[in-house]
């Protein structure tokens, strides 16, 4: 068990391509963080040179109170678990488990506790004997967890080791992972680009995006306060609606206009503007799906932030459904989440509501968020 | 390799002159002597026909003699090949393998004629007829040791199978069935070294497959087969580090294709006005649905979007370039399309 602490670290390739910049974090002993970001953002860069795959251009890295940038793979007490689990086809189960330890030239009655505890640990004792081919796609996914379990790391490395499965079992994988994080009482790394993953598995999240960190908080926080435009479409899913807006002073009130539409903002908002000056000036706008709504209850309560929207296609899904909705002032689908019982349906004109009090607004140049907490 | 051992100078000579009397634009470099002015591509490897400052290059099986021809030629780059396979049977004086494992060694290579191996085999008593698989793996991250060596300490093989060092970077494994049965298996056993390698050592490697062999000399054609899958792989997926050879018919059939014929087709679906459809999500929702057989059903649930979300997503793509996916006949000419768009790409990559 072991914090782990990323000091200024860069990684620049040779061109001068710069993969990471300036990437600053400290995480404590025995706890869940996860890397999120889309493809090319740094985040598998990042974990690769915690693993010591890659060679760390600038800053320092401490595992414990040991400064490991010149310090070989093997011998940084950490277990790395792939997006590939593929497994020896010739070998057992314990050996596949065992290969690693054999390697390092650990005492076979030691290779046995390990691999028996990690098999006990991972509910998988009664497949030890058996060849990969008779197991389960989670079961062989498993295994892999117990490849790396039985090296008794400091710190679990994951890089996206769920992508290759399917939905159902990504799901269900999910919460085994969370689950040994629990029993196990370790640090993990975890690298994904699931938002839905990082939400449902992190302690913390790190949003990265071309190499540099957006924000780091809990995942509630994140949901609640993004600190840019990115972080805000980046976490949620369906992702948040934006709008080009314009605030402007009307009376007392203070509104947002974009296309034929105006939004009253409530005061308790505006008096939470960074800057007062943004008032009178163009703004982005956002508003999470289920922030929009349809019913006649929210159309009464939000009756100063209605609009006049035309529906292109609807998504029922159960619980809930996506109304896909298109308006003026905006380029592009607005999706509001709605009640399953909603009576709209493709080519419907209707009109919504957006619930003011979970509006967020961001500065058109720096794409920051302008409300503090 | 000696080369004072196993070459014939003079002989280099004068094979040398009768090829450059044959086609002038053709040139035999003797690196080792008096041409060590001649510039030649740091990357050239034995076997590998590269193009670089307007030649084709080929190192030849002769240890530092290189072979170039003029690429604006037709089919430069089969006189190469052809001018390498001349040079290295006429000028290498042969030798009979020393122990299993060189006589492995020179049948991947096809240094040993039939009747050579036949007798070799019958020395070193190893089996003329048996399912082995080629498998060979090319290191690509810096080492200071051979990869032989790496690879001897990390790769969890049994007796049967059979580990040849061919180069620096370069190892062969031939299996036997008993570790890998057929070619899912052998992916596996690829992958599974992979993370050995990248876990125990931080080595990256590029790792070809080969289709079975069941005989002796069959095991040749492993060989290129494994080369050849991994210059295609590199080429179209250089995302991906296993390629198997026998899964690759499409790439090679495209590969073949001239620039000038596939390049006005190219232009008609992925022209200026189609740039902003096809991004990253969407092709990564058309890669989906091709690899799910066409199924919506099933792509929807694997990228976990809602079926109407998949089918708009189709539909902005027969908005944008006229062809349904969801209809075979469309499919297979986007398919055709974005394989060579893929390599174009690859090219102008390496061009650049």
């Amino acid at each position: 068990m072991a914090s782990v602490s990323l000091k200024h670290i860069y990684k620049i390739y040779q061109g001068g391509v710069t993969a990471v910049s300036d990437f600053c974090l400290d995480i404590e002993d025995k706890e869940f963080i996860v890397l999120v970001g889309p493809s090319g953002c740094g985040k598998s860069t990042t974990l690769r040179m915690v693993a010591g795959l890659e060679e760390i251009s600038d800053g320092e890295l401490y595992i414990g109170d040991r400064l490991m940038n010149d310090v070989a793979p093997k011998d940084r007490d950490i277990a790395m678990v792939f997006q590939n689990y593929a497994l020896y086809p010739h070998m057992t189960v314990f050996d596949n488990m065992a290969f690693g330890l054999k390697l390092r030239k650990t005492p076979k009655d030691e290779i046995r506790r390990r691999v028996e505890e990690a098999a006990k640990i991972l509910d998988i004792a009664h497949l030890l004997n058996r060849k990969p081919k008779a197991l389960s796609g989670g079961q062989r996914q498993r295994v892999a967890l117990g490849r790396a379990i039985v090296r008794e790391p400091k710190v679990f490395l994951f890089d996206e080791p769920l992508s290759n499965l399917d939905a159902k079992l990504r799901v269900a994988m999910r919460t085994e992972i969370t689950k040994l994080h629990q029993r196990l009482q370790t640090t993990f790394i975890y690298v994904t680009h699931d938002q839905t993953e990082a939400m449902t598995m992190a302690s913390r999240i790190v949003v990265m995006k071309d190499g540099v960190v957006q924000q780091v908080d809990t995942p509630q926080n994140l949901y609640d306060f993004p600190g840019n435009e990115f972080v805000a479409g980046f976490i949620g899913s369906p992702q948040m609606n934006f709008f080009n807006a314009k605030l402007s002073k009307e009376g007392q009130d203070v509104v947002a206009s974009f296309g034929d539409n105006k939004i009253v903002v409530p005061s308790a908002k505006v008096a939470k503007f960074v800057d007062e000056s943004y008032v009178g000036k163009e703004v982005i706008m956002g508003i999470r799906p289920e922030n929009i709504g349809d019913g006649e209850a929210m159309l009464q309560t939000y009756a100063t932030a209605t609009i006049n929207v035309n529906v292109e296609v609807t998504e029922q899904m159960g619980s809930e459904t996506y109304l896909y909705l298109t308006t003026t002032g905006k380029e592009g689908n607005i999706i509001a989440r709605v009640d399953p019982r909603t009576t709209s349906r493709a080519g419907d004109k209707i009109r919504v509501a957006f619930d003011v009090n979970h509006l967020h607004f961001f500065d058109k140049d720096t794409e920051k968020t302008i409300l503090s907490r | 390799m000696e080369r004072e051992d196993d070459m014939d100078t003079g002989r280099l000579e004068s094979i040398r002159e009768k090829l450059n009397d044959v086609c002038p634009q053709l040139s035999v470099h003797d690196l080792s002597a008096q041409e060590s002015r001649v510039s030649v591509p740091g990357r050239i490897r034995p076997d590998r026909v590269i193009t670089e400052g307007g030649r084709v290059w080929l190192q030849s099986a002769v240890p530092g003699v290189c072979i170039s021809c003029d690429a604006s030629i037709p089919g430069a780059e089969s006189l190469v090949r052809m001018a390498g396979l001349c040079l290295g049977s006429a000028v290498i004086r042969k030798k009979p393998p020393t122990s299993g494992s060189e006589l492995y060694r020179q049948a991947l290579t096809g240094e040993l004629s039939g009747e050579e191996l036949r007798k070799a085999a019958r020395n070193f008593d190893v089996r003329w007829d048996a399912v082995r698989r080629v498998i060979t793996v090319f290191l690509r991250s810096e080492h200071t040791s051979p990869a032989f060596q790496l690879l001897r300490e990390l790769t969890p093989i049994y007796d049967r199978d059979v580990m040849v060092e061919m180069d620096r970077d370069t190892v062969v494994l031939i299996l036997s069935d008993w570790t890998a049965e057929n070619v899912e298996e052998a992916e596996q056993f690829a992958e599974a070294l992979l993370s050995t390698l990248m876990t125990e050592s931080a080595l990256s490697a590029r790792i070809g497959i080969a289709r079975s062999s069941f005989r002796l000399p069959d095991l040749r054609q492993g060989y290129q087969e494994c080369r050849d899958a991994v210059e295609i792989g590199d080429m179209f997926h250089p995302d991906q580090s296993v390629f198997i050879w026998d899964r690759q018919l499409l790439e090679r059939f495209v590969s073949i294709l001239p620039p000038e014929i596939t390049r006005p087709f190219m232009e008609t679906v992925f022209g200026p006005n189609s740039d902003r459809c096809f991004n990253t999500e969407m092709m990564e929702t058309i890669d989906v649905f091709f690899r799910k057989d066409l199924n919506l059903a099933d792509t929807s649930r694997y990228l976990q979007v809602h079926r109407n979300t998949l089918a708009y997503r189709l539909e902005k793509v027969q908005k944008t370039v006229g062809l349904d996916l969801r209809h075979f006949d469309d499919a297979v000419l986007f398919k055709i399309l974005m394989e060579a768009r893929k390599l174009m790409k690859a090219e102008t990559d390496k061009e650049s």
